[in-house]
């Protein structure tokens, strides 16, 4: 099983369609403290977390690094529109494996590729 | 017995002016220049309905400069949502009566910001606007978990300014729900005007 999040509700609509087409099942919140919520309940259900960088009420830095703590061996795949800003990522996240970069906007084919890799 | 907490929601409620996104974009239309004022926003689809229809009516009826300082959203996004909306952004754009940059870059760049504010007022003027609205989403300072410096920083701003320019400050609900219950008052007690939209 997948958690997406991502503020803008039309993304998070369509990565979700995206990755169900490709025959996972996937929860998608677009507030990412009732994403963090839904994770701690589960935490063995999620195979795989794709987060969004820029959301408000806690950015995906924070957010991937309190997925981490409840679950070490979770993946994790960061997508943005923006560039990743080197110095405050390491800053958030110094020992912190993230699995995967998405770029947006992103092909569902580049989507595919990724999940592939790691799952 | 209404608990602390719900009682002081209640008197933030109060300092702020609640509309819906037409009622808004009219009071800001309406907004003199050296205006500062704080619109809290609920989600990216309202501000986007909220910051084309007065970017619109600014730039294509009210001969003004518009700085637009997005961060939920690429300065591309800002780029394609003004343009279905019926305006020329590149025009503008070439022409500097329309500047859109980045948050993170406006008020963590290398610039002074208002040192880059007030050469683009006298630039407008220069041109023969009749001043710039500056629509700035603070997003960059809770994302950076700086809100003590936003804080800072805003209170540093004048009430009015003294130039030809309208400071619109944006907060998302979910950042402006992260201050304190103290800085709320403040931040909204410090801008002229305090707005918060409701979703349509």
């Amino acid at each position: 099983m997948l958690l997406v999040v991502d503020d803008d509700c039309d993304i998070a609509s369509l990565i979700k369609m995206d990755i169900e087409n490709m025959g996972f099942s996937v929860s998608s919140f677009t507030d990412p403290l009732l994403a963090l919520e839904e994770f701690r309940k589960k935490p063995s259900d999620y195979e795989l977390v794709i987060s969004d960088v820029r959301m408000p009420n806690m950015n995906g830095y924070e957010f991937v690094k309190q997925v981490k703590k409840i679950n070490p061996k979770i993946n994790v795949i960061l997508m943005t529109a923006f560039e990743i800003e080197d110095k405050e990522f390491h800053s958030i996240l110094p020992s912190i494996k993230i699995d995967g970069f998405l770029q947006k906007p992103f092909s569902m084919s580049k989507l595919n590729d990724v999940l592939k890799e790691i799952m | 017995m209404m608990s602390n907490i719900s009682l002081m929601d209640c008197v933030i409620q109060d300092l702020l002016e609640n509309h819906y996104v037409n009622e808004a974009v009219n009071q800001i239309i309406q907004a003199e220049y050296c205006s500062h004022y704080l619109i809290v926003y609920p989600d990216l689809t309202t501000l986007r309905e909220m910051y084309s229809k007065y970017i619109q009516k600014q730039i294509n009826e009210n001969n003004e400069t518009i700085l637009i300082n997005p961060f939920y959203e690429t300065t591309d996004s800002v780029r394609q949502i003004l343009s279905k909306n019926g305006i020329d952004v590149s025009k503008y754009e070439k022409e500097k009566g329309l500047v859109i940059i980045d948050s993170l870059q406006e008020y963590f760049g290398s610039q002074p910001d208002m040192l880059f504010k007030r050469n683009l007022v006298n630039y407008a003027k220069q041109t023969g606007k009749n001043g710039i609205s500056i629509i700035g989403d603070i997003g960059a300072y809770p994302h950076k978990s700086k809100h003590n410096d936003l804080v800072d920083y805003e209170l540093s701003l004048p009430t009015e300014f003294d130039v030809d320019m309208k400071g619109f400050c944006l907060y998302h609900q979910k950042d402006f729900n992260k201050f304190s219950d103290k800085q709320k008052q403040e931040l909204i007690k410090h801008h002229g005007k305090a707005l918060k939209i409701e979703s349509s």
